[in-house]
């Protein structure tokens, strides 16, 4: 597997192997033509920072706040979240609970995507 | 009573749900089940039906079929009296579904058969309710020469998706008002947490609902919650989550354009001035963060201490906080259970780390507890990081678990320049002897409760929501009767006269 290129001040350092086997996972069950998909990284009730897999549609273009991409998968926040998770150095990795209240579509294949805290850099 | 709660023990395992769709206990279309497990030892509590997609199609239709049929034409006294009979059920059960609560998402047993009571008040205000829902007789412009009146009309199905942070009171808060109002519902559980659902489901049936009023479908959010947001067939989502998911529920809405409210969370400030009585406000503090383990949208995870008493403050706080009883939610004599499930200790975990790496200090607890009768389950210690500066993430991002973050505040306008700074605006606090000084905060404080020495009054009759990323719109009180009704507007022309504006 060729290592995916990290912008040096990116929040988001790249997914775990097991980030990256899951989301293969949904990729390859997803229609030839599926919108690509893209994380947003959620907060709030009953989740803590945690991310949401969507479609690039649900994305507000000039308003969400581009926080890195890996493998593909470009990482995204609401600009007021963006403001501290930006300073932040995480890793997307995967729990095998996939009982959450979340929306986030790789839930019905076998994982869901958690935050990894690295030491800052 | 059938066979519901009471006749099985807390820990005879695992139960047997199915979904509740059009008035009937039926499998998921798929034949897909999901457990749920108790986060005190992760044993198997129940095996549950797995709805998706096609089980939503089938409770849109059976609510719609309700909604067009027995429910819309039952006078309004008699939907109240159904309501009165959930209430006594509720009421007569709140022991063993308090029980199988504690089971489910940890909470302790001494608080959460208290909530199914709360649920149970929760339908006894909206069967009050249900026969004062009305129109305004219209003042006309030209009085005499027409009559003007409103029709406060239900919006039809009501889709309820709920969290697992309190699952028998959410379910109440989307149920009860939306058949107040003579809507039907749809209610999709969270995954961690739906036996009581599936019991309301139960009692909602032999309180005497007509078949299809109330369906209760647990399934995955990207697949059953999902198909109800986007559902053309669904009037109204009331939604409690994270506000990505909330975002994305109101760019589905748009199917139909139906109404959302949504209760996305918070990082609720707890303001602490110099003249409290300390024991007070230490009680009210504990009480304000750690119920729930924490785990509850409107906690006062910020404690904004006066810098004058702030290390007297600390002391006592760290010092009442490991003292705190943990234990099996079950017993009663625990006041604080395990957090719901390993996504969520591992969440609190990276919380720690993060709040260490930014410089605040870890004053007392940070891991998991050592005694070995909680080594199986995902229990964590009360946790309080004092020198805490507000720009720090353990400051802004809400945790859901047992952590504080302290922070020093100088005086009145300090302390509302930190409490307002965060994306969030569900809830504020402040405690003070000066009553003058109290009602200017809350005046200043964006939030959509602000308590007044106290902290976690929530009753049926008073409005619940956030300002900001928080949300919008409220549950309980009169307030939601706006979310729940559409209104139609009446003219009567009293003229005896033919009013012929193309007569020329």
């Amino acid at each position: 597997m060729v290592e995916p290129q990290i912008e040096p001040n990116a929040a988001c350092r790249g997914l775990t192997l097991r980030a990256r086997r899951l989301l293969e996972r949904v990729r390859a069950a997803e229609a030839a033509d599926a919108e690509p998909l893209v994380l947003m990284i959620s907060g709030g009730c009953c989740g803590g920072t945690s991310p949401v897999l969507c479609r690039r549609s649900n994305i507000l273009d000039g308003f969400d706040v581009w926080l890195g991409e890996a493998d593909g998968l470009a990482v995204y926040a609401h600009p007021d979240h963006a403001r501290y998770l930006q300073r932040d150095r995480f890793l997307i990795d995967v729990i095998d609970d996939v009982r959450s209240d979340t929306f986030s579509l790789e839930v019905p294949h076998g994982g869901r995507f958690v935050l990894r805290e690295l030491p800052f850099t | 009573m059938s066979a519901s709660a009471e006749a099985q023990s807390a820990h005879e395992t695992p139960r047997r749900y199915q979904l509740f769709i059009d008035g009937k206990f039926v499998d998921s279309r798929s034949g897909k089940t999901f457990e749920s497990i108790s986060p005190h030892d992760q044993s198997v509590v129940a095996v549950v039906a797995e709805g998706d997609k096609a089980d939503i199609e089938a409770a849109v239709a059976a609510a719609r079929g309700a909604f067009e049929g027995p429910w819309a034409s039952m006078p309004p006294g008699e939907r109240a009296k159904i309501l009165l009979r959930m209430a006594d059920l509720l009421d007569a059960r709140a022991m063993a579904l308090g029980q199988l609560e504690s089971l489910d998402m940890g909470g302790p047993v001494l608080m959460t058969s208290g909530m199914v009571n709360l649920a149970a008040e929760v339908f006894r205000y909206w069967a009050g309710v249900a026969t004062k829902i009305h129109g305004i007789t219209s003042a006309p412009m030209r009085p005499g020469e027409y009559l003007g009146y409103t029709l406060r009309e239900p919006v039809g199905v009501v889709g309820g998706i709920t969290p697992w942070n309190g699952p028998m009171i959410m379910a109440a808060w989307k149920t009860a008002p939306a058949l107040a109002c003579g809507n039907t519902v749809v209610l999709k559980p969270a995954e961690h947490t739906p036996m009581t659902a599936m019991e309301l489901a139960r009692i909602g049936a032999e309180a005497g609902l007509p078949e299809g009023v109330l369906n209760v479908v647990p399934g995955f959010g990207p697949t059953a919650g999902a198909a109800l947001a986007q559902h053309p067939g669904v009037d109204k989502i009331a939604f409690t989550g994270e506000h990505v998911t909330g975002r994305l529920i109101v760019q589905m809405s748009v199917s139909n354009l139906k109404t959302v409210t949504l209760e996305l969370g918070g990082k609720s400030p707890h303001i602490i001035f110099d003249d409290v009585d300390l024991e007070t406000a230490v009680a009210n503090a504990l009480y304000g963060l750690y119920t729930n383990t924490g785990q509850i949208c409107s906690a006062g995870t910020r404690l904004l201490v006066q810098e004058s008493i702030y290390d007297r403050f600390v002391e006592r706080f760290v010092e009442r906080s490991q003292k705190i009883a943990i234990g099996d939610p079950c017993d009663f004599s625990t006041r604080m259970g395990p957090l719901v499930s390993e996504e969520q200790l591992r969440k609190v975990q990276r919380y720690v780390e993060i709040g260490k790496k930014e410089g605040a200090t870890l004053r007392c607890g940070g891991g998991q507890p050592k005694d070995p009768a909680l080594a199986k389950g995902f229990y964590f210690e009360p946790t309080v990081f004092t020198e805490v500066d507000n720009k720090m993430q353990i400051a802004q991002e809400e945790i859901f678990g047992p952590v504080a973050s302290v922070i020093k505040f100088t005086d009145e306008d300090d302390a509302v320049r930190i409490g307002n700074d965060v994306i969030y605006g569900l809830a504020a606090g402040v405690q003070t002897k000066d009553l003058k000084r109290a009602h200017r905060l809350v005046k200043r404080l964006q939030a959509g409760t602000v308590w007044i020495n106290t902290w976690h009054m929530i009753e049926p009759n008073s409005p619940f929501g956030g300002y900001k990323l928080s949300g919008y719109g409220r549950e309980n009180g009169l307030a939601m009767v706006e979310h729940l009704t559409k209104l139609k507007q009446v003219w009567v022309d009293l003229n005896d006269f033919t009013m012929d504006f193309f007569a020329m």
